[in-house]
């Protein structure tokens, strides 16, 4: 049925799962206290290097908005006056302008998502950590307001011949720069479409633009009388791109080459885009969290959860002593690697998935209770040990099995891995989903592989005991 | 033990909860919370404890603009005050907490969360979606599992049971306390269906083993077999997660009470209904088709 030394490397494969877990889910940096000696350790110093690539063991636990406090927002694209196959590119480059925004204001880790839902365009935007919210939100709410300004060649030549060297002068130069467009009649609404393509000659990555009747006509009129200046197309009053007019078009079909990539052609696109194509956002949901709100609930839910689980391990024992022991060995392994997945992987928390936590604690010594009734049964039924305990395991399975695709089924509809949009795809929701997944698998994990190893050779060691005393 | 002798005592149990959730359901509803009707919540706390005893409902109605649209004024225990308030925008909600910094006590936001009115009737519709979805996939991996379609239906009425009482008593909350449900309530439905599933499931397995290992017996000595065989393992599996919840719910934040208040109404209701609710009722549909059998004869 098993040999010792299957039981010996499950064993030691535990015992090593358990130490890699255990040392990811540390904090970054300790202490201990032994009298008046402190001896602190900081993991930052172990970085192995694996196949010439760093690895750093130190993984942070990422913290959602309603623990690190912020804000989240979800934005309605309004797409009423964009053709229905210009949507997806608006969309897109709606989503730009709000993180080009959200980057100059400086916010870490933002997360910007689009939801699609029929006629129904989202962006949804979340802030950890912002603090006023007002300005950020004035500055992603409104909509991007794109023109195009003329710059003489001769101011152009004028500036840059200046050389300037401090700061200060650098500076002055750059406003002067600024100051040297003049404002013309077309703005970027006369702009119907910016597009990513080819030169057909040089097969150069650059970009076409395509006027509306009435943008043609001005734009036809600045190329004809500028040539060699500069065209610059400016969003929220800061110079994306400034081309040279080298000829003059009348079609309202231009190009902009120059040094592009195929990457940076795309980026431009969009960028030109959201001024082709403003969207209109209005505001659907406003989430703000003040930090200090989060962190009460996180250490209150953390102390919560310590006393829970202290009273189910006293439980298990109390109920089924020594067998106890092993359930409750298997549920600090559990928590351990549970904490090293979540910060592996990268798992948010938030205070729902706290409370998936908890309770998939609650149901990870399920499989571990289900085993131990069923060998009870077993014994009294005049099994020997050795019998009792292989028997048990397998007829717990089917139980175990069977309760536990409904859970991780359930779990999956909460998660909607695959964006239907009829189902939820709520951060929260899908948080609780994520952990409650997380919880079940590594449950089923500890509560079938550890247990049952550990029981080998406990339940076993007894056995022989008894058999040599009688 | 001869606990499925006279198993349509249960049902009367189980109406004895049944019919006053059913009732409350239908009279009070439930208070829904701005997730799913649109509006805005907006939490404040006074700058100095002591001042924020100031913060009366008369007191804030007198002092803002009636265009706020201001639902309710609830305090928590830990002295913040919850205004319930229409959909607002963020420059709206500035000066609604200016006009009671000015004219009543400083106050500082520690959160405030606003969705329009179609967002909320989204989510209502989502999370009804969700829960039939997982009803459908539940009756039909019990159907496969254990050939019998009456162990999925009887399974499903034990999860439609417990969601009614948890619900019910959600509704009664909620027209005394004004406890709200939101999104959170509907995943904790969710997993109350999960759990309740779960403990049923442990007791059909054992009812399908023991079936095929006495196929004289007629189902009612088997079922009572299996459960008093699992009894023990349900109870302690219960306890050990009512442990868990019972410190969230005690010791844990605010912003997670009513939601452990939930999850743990339906891990009691999940551990009564499998023993007697799905089973009693399997034990009926059992003795439907045999009345079925022989009229037919």
């Amino acid at each position: 049925m098993w040999r010792k030394s299957k039981v010996v490397r499950n064993f030691v494969l535990i015992l090593a799962l358990t130490l890699i877990a255990g040392f990811i889910a540390l904090p970054s940096k300790w202490q201990w206290q032994f009298g008046n000696k402190t001896i602190t350790f900081d993991k930052s110093i172990l970085q192995p290097t694996i196949f010439g690539k760093q690895y750093s063991l130190d993984l942070p636990l990422k913290k959602g908005l309603d623990i690190a406090g912020g804000m989240q927002l979800q934005l309605c694209a309004d797409m009423s006056n964009i053709a229905k196959e210009d949507r997806l590119d608006a969309l897109e480059s709606a989503v730009e302008v709000v993180r080009s925004r959200i980057d100059a204001y400086g916010v870490s880790e933002p997360v910007i998502q689009t939801a699609i839902n029929g006629d129904d365009y989202r962006i949804i935007v979340e802030l950890p950590g912002l603090d006023n919210t007002d300005e950020a939100l004035s500055l992603i709410g409104t909509t991007a307001m794109m023109d195009f300004r003329l710059q003489q060649a001769t101011a152009a030549a004028a500036i840059a011949s200046v050389s300037a060297t401090t700061q200060e002068e650098q500076i002055n130069q750059y406003y002067a720069y600024l100051e040297s467009f003049e404002k013309t009649d077309l703005t970027g609404t006369m702009l119907k479409k910016a597009m990513a393509t080819f030169d057909p000659q040089t097969r150069q990555p650059v970009i076409a633009l395509e006027f509306t009747p009435e943008g043609r006509e001005i734009f036809a009129d600045i190329t004809k009388n500028n040539l060699g200046n500069n065209l610059g197309v400016f969003i929220d009053d800061w110079p994306v791109t400034v081309p040279r007019i080298e000829s003059a078009i009348i079609d309202g079909n231009a190009i902009i080459n120059g040094q592009f990539t195929v990457d940076s052609s795309r980026e431009l696109a969009v960028q030109l885009n959201s001024g082709a194509l403003p969207v209109p956002l209005e505001i659907l949901q406003q989430r703000q969290v003040g930090a200090s709100l989060g962190e009460d609930s996180i250490s209150r839910s953390i102390f919560a959860g310590v006393v829970g689980l202290t009273l189910v391990c006293l439980f298990m024992i109390l109920i089924y002593g020594t067998k106890g022991i092993i359930a409750d060995i298997g549920l600090v392994i559990y928590s351990i690697l549970i904490i090293a997945i979540y910060k592996i992987f990268g798992v948010t928390l938030t205070l729902p998935s706290i409370a998936a936590l908890l309770l998939s604690i609650g149901m990870a010594v399920d499989s571990n209770i289900l085993i131990f009734s069923r060998l009870q049964e077993e014994l009294q039924a005049g099994k020997t040990l050795n019998q009792a305990r292989e028997l048990s395991f397998g007829r717990a399975w089917d139980s175990i099995r069977d309760a536990n695709v409904i859970t991780i089924m359930i779990a999956v509809i909460l998660i909607n891995p695959f964006d239907f949009s009829f189902l939820n795809s709520s951060g929260m929701i899908r948080g609780f989903g994520i952990t409650l997944l997380i919880g079940v698998i590594v449950g089923l994990f500890t509560g079938i592989f550890v247990s049952r190893n550990f029981m080998r050779i406990w339940i076993r060691e007894k056995e022989e005991k008894e058999t040599s005393k009688s | 033990m001869k606990i499925y002798k006279n198993y349509w005592l249960y049902f009367f149990i189980s109406a004895f909860f049944l019919v006053p959730s059913i009732v409350a359901l239908i009279f009070f509803g439930l208070q829904s919370g701005i997730d799913f009707t649109g509006g805005s919540l907006l939490t404040l706390q006074a700058n100095e404890a002591s001042m924020s005893a100031l913060l009366t409902e008369d007191a804030i109605r007198a002092q803002i603009s009636d265009d706020f649209n201001l639902s309710s004024v609830k305090e928590n225990d830990q002295q913040q005050i919850l205004l319930r308030l229409a959909p607002l925008q963020n420059a709206q909600k500035d000066e609604l907490v200016n006009q009671i910094s000015e004219n009543i006590t400083e106050v500082e936001v520690v959160s405030f969360d606003s969705l329009g009115a179609t967002l909320g009737g989204e989510l209502i519709k989502k999370t009804l979606i969700a829960i039939v979805l997982a009803c459908i996939i539940l009756v039909f991996y019990l159907w496969n599992r254990f050939h019998d379609f009456t162990f999925g239906i009887a399974a499903l009425l034990g999860v439609i049971h417990d969601t009614l009482i948890v619900c019910g008593i959600f509704s009664l909350l909620g027209a005394y306390a004004g406890t709200e449900v939101d999104t959170l309530f509907v995943t904790a439905l969710l997993t109350t269906i999960s759990f309740s599933v779960h403990d049923t499931v442990v007791i059909y397995d054992r009812i399908r083993e023991l079936k095929n290992k006495f196929k004289q017996t007629n189902l009612t000595e088997v079922a009572e077999a299996a459960v008093t065989a699992t009894f023990s393992r349900s109870l302690n599996n219960s306890l050990t997660v009512v442990f868990m919840l019972l410190a969230l719910l005690l010791l844990g934040g605010v912003t997670l009470r009513d939601f452990a208040l939930a999850l743990l109404l339906g891990v009691i209701c999940g551990t009564y209904s499998s023993p007697f609710a799905s089973v009693p009722l399997l034990l009926f549909f059992d003795d439907l088709k045999k009345f079925k059998g022989k009229k037919r004869d």
